[in-house]
């Protein structure tokens, strides 16, 4: 096995130009190239350089098109998922307004204040009610933890 | 960046990132796809990138995605389990290796670790020898937690298969 890394961790300068010349490496030790070459800047920056030199290959095809093809279709896929959800919604409640849903079936506005006053003062009854019942059962609880404590005391005594 | 404005951009550096690919990946149709998969993923940051960056940036991508091709490929035929729990078993008291380093082998073992080449060295001595944990591991050598957690599956394979070697010797 060549030396691919020197003992500071870094690539050596053998395995850069073995990568760059195109000599033969074995798929492990592509990997651990690649490995490194992903979070290693400094390795990064020298093989980048490095590569300004070399001959470079040209794919078979232009890859612009397929790119930009690609870069299209997700932004097409984004924007269907970012707004699909709103255009549902606004079209539920276009429907809901034409069927009458939000006319609650009242065309006079002195009946609709007289409803809304009548559930105001039944909201207003229910809520004295609840409180009457949570001070009731907090006086119990008050009274019955004094009357243990009394207990308790007179059990020391 | 305007869609014509990185179409030359990709013309531009399309050679570049294909050779990257193909130095990694040496088949010419998985290195096309990955350049590819490269100039996609680099869209959504180019406007960061300073110009003078360009190159290293996109070379840098280029290996990311080399490497994740690699891997996979790799994986697929060495099968090398990634679950931490069970790199962990190594150094717990029960482990067979555990017990062969605390008898007359443990200098051959300790030597067999301090043997290994970069990139295992460090992430071995850190992690049989000096216990400490992945994430310790990971920053002290600035090294992506997953990397290290890949090293040492390759570590303790390497490790495993030169114990069998002396065991059968």
């Amino acid at each position: 096995m060549n030396d691919l890394f020197s003992k500071d961790g870094h690539l050596t300068d053998e395995a850069l130009h073995m990568l760059v010349g195109g000599n033969p490496l074995t798929e492990l030790e592509r990997l651990e190239l690649s490995e490194h070459l992903a979070f290693c800047d400094v390795c990064v920056a020298k093989y980048a350089d490095l590569l300004e030199d070399c001959l470079l290959l040209s794919p078979a095809e232009p890859v612009a098109p397929s790119v930009i093809k690609r870069i299209q279709a997700r932004a097409r896929r984004m924007f269907a998922n970012k707004y699909a959800t709103a255009i549902a919604a606004a079209c539920f409640a276009i429907v809901f307004w034409n069927i009458g849903v939000f006319d609650f079936g009242i065309t006079d506005n002195s009946k609709l204040l007289s409803r809304l006053s009548n559930e105001a003062s039944s909201f207003s009854q229910k809520t004295e009610q609840i409180s009457a019942h949570l001070s009731e059962a907090l006086d119990q609880f008050m009274n019955r933890f004094t009357i243990e404590r009394g207990i308790n005391h007179n059990e020391k005594k | 960046m305007t869609n014509e404005k990185f179409k030359s951009l990709v013309e531009q550096y399309e050679r570049l990132v294909f050779t990257v690919c193909h130095q990694l990946v040496p088949d010419y149709h998985e290195a096309q796809n990955l350049t590819q998969d490269t100039f996609v993923a680099a869209y959504a940051h180019i406007d960061t990138v300073r110009e003078e960056n360009l190159r290293a940036w996109l070379a840098r991508i280029a290996t990311n995605k080399a490497k994740d091709y690699l891997k996979s490929a790799y994986n697929r035929r060495v099968s090398l389990s990634e679950d931490i729990s069970e790199l962990d078993i190594i150094r717990t008291e029960e482990s067979p290796e555990r017990l062969y380093l605390s008898g007359e082998s443990a200098d051959y073992i300790r030597q067999t670790i301090l043997d290994l080449k970069e990139p295992y060295h460090k992430v071995s001595v850190l992690f049989f020898l000096e216990e400490k944990t992945v994430e310790e591991i990971s920053e002290l050598l600035s090294r992506p937690k997953k990397t290290v957690q890949t090293q040492l599956y390759r570590a303790r394979s390497m490790l495993q298969n030169q114990l069998k070697e002396e065991v059968q010797v």
